[in-house]
């Protein structure tokens, strides 16, 4: 499968990819980008199975790529990883089309419950 | 009825654990230490929370500490030397992951800015507002280094 990790910290979507590999999830195909704006090009051009947000990034951020995919019609599966995970945010991203939120700092096995619940396999 | 205007010290001291023991494979909890002299801080990363709360959360690390972060989220041998820009992206993500978490213990709504990172200290200013008071703060030693997290808020919202 094909994922799309986007986080403007290239620390953050090593970290990401890292971890994503300690989870059993190391043999997928994972492209990244670095903001909203890039993700939603990649997206579109790339056709991936999931995406793995960060929420809070300049030129465009996780969620305002979201709205967009969404209002293009778009129903690609989408998760953030974000350092905000209260009740407020998780609601409005699960609003905006999202399957779930993992909040940073994350385990291996919040990568792997979220990642099986989109029907991701290991 | 209560109103908090800063987390308290313990929320603070789990926050960092949790990043620490993520981020930095870090085994032990840090212990709160007493602070140290202003002196031995090289760098700091900062990141302001605007809205229902408002604050600036502040970390600052010696010059030690902040290449052994960027080493260790970066996965990079204790033999390699980070350049800068490995510096204000590992600092600045930490920051931001402590500034998000802090963020989701206070009131909201409010929005996270994107992070600071500079050699030295930051100048300890929200828009629009002139003054912050230090409301809360956690010195921690780390691999015998010095690291401090303080959050403040504007003057006319401290409780303390």
């Amino acid at each position: 499968m094909k994922i799309v990790v986007v986080d403007d910290s290239r620390v953050m979507r090593q970290i990401v990819i890292r971890t994503m590999r300690q989870a059993g999830y190391g043999g997928h195909d994972i492209v990244e980008a670095e903001n909203g704006k890039e993700g939603l090009d990649v997206v579109q051009a790339q056709n991936p199975d999931l995406v793995l947000s960060d929420w809070n990034m300049p030129e465009m951020t996780g969620i305002d790529m979201l709205c967009a995919l969404r209002a293009a019609g778009n129903q690609v599966k989408f998760g953030f990883v974000t350092s905000e995970g209260s009740e407020e945010m998780r609601t409005r991203a699960t609003q905006s089309g999202a399957a779930f939120l993992i909040a940073k700092p994350f385990t291996p096995e919040a990568f792997e419950e979220a990642l099986t619940s989109v029907g991701v396999p290991a | 009825m209560t109103i908090t205007h800063e987390p308290a010290l313990a929320d603070l001291e789990s926050i960092v654990n949790d990043c620490w023991s993520t981020f930095l494979s870090n085994v032990e909890p840090l212990e709160p230490v007493a602070p140290s002299d202003r002196s031995a801080y090289a760098w700091s990363a900062a990141i302001t929370v605007s809205g229902g709360w408002q604050a600036l959360v502040l970390m600052q690390f010696s010059d030690t500490a902040a290449k052994a972060v960027a080493q260790q989220m970066l996965g990079m041998g204790a033999d390699e030397e980070p350049v800068l820009e490995d510096l204000n992206d590992a600092l600045g993500e930490l920051v931001n992951v402590i500034g998000g978490n802090v963020k989701s213990l206070m009131p909201g709504p409010s929005q996270l800015s994107l992070p600071l990172v500079a050699q030295g200290t930051v100048s300890t200013s929200l828009p629009g507002r002139t003054e912050l008071v230090e409301a809360t703060s956690l010195d921690v030693r780390w691999l015998d280094e010095p690291v401090r997290l303080s959050i403040s808020v504007a003057s006319s919202d401290a409780s303390v």
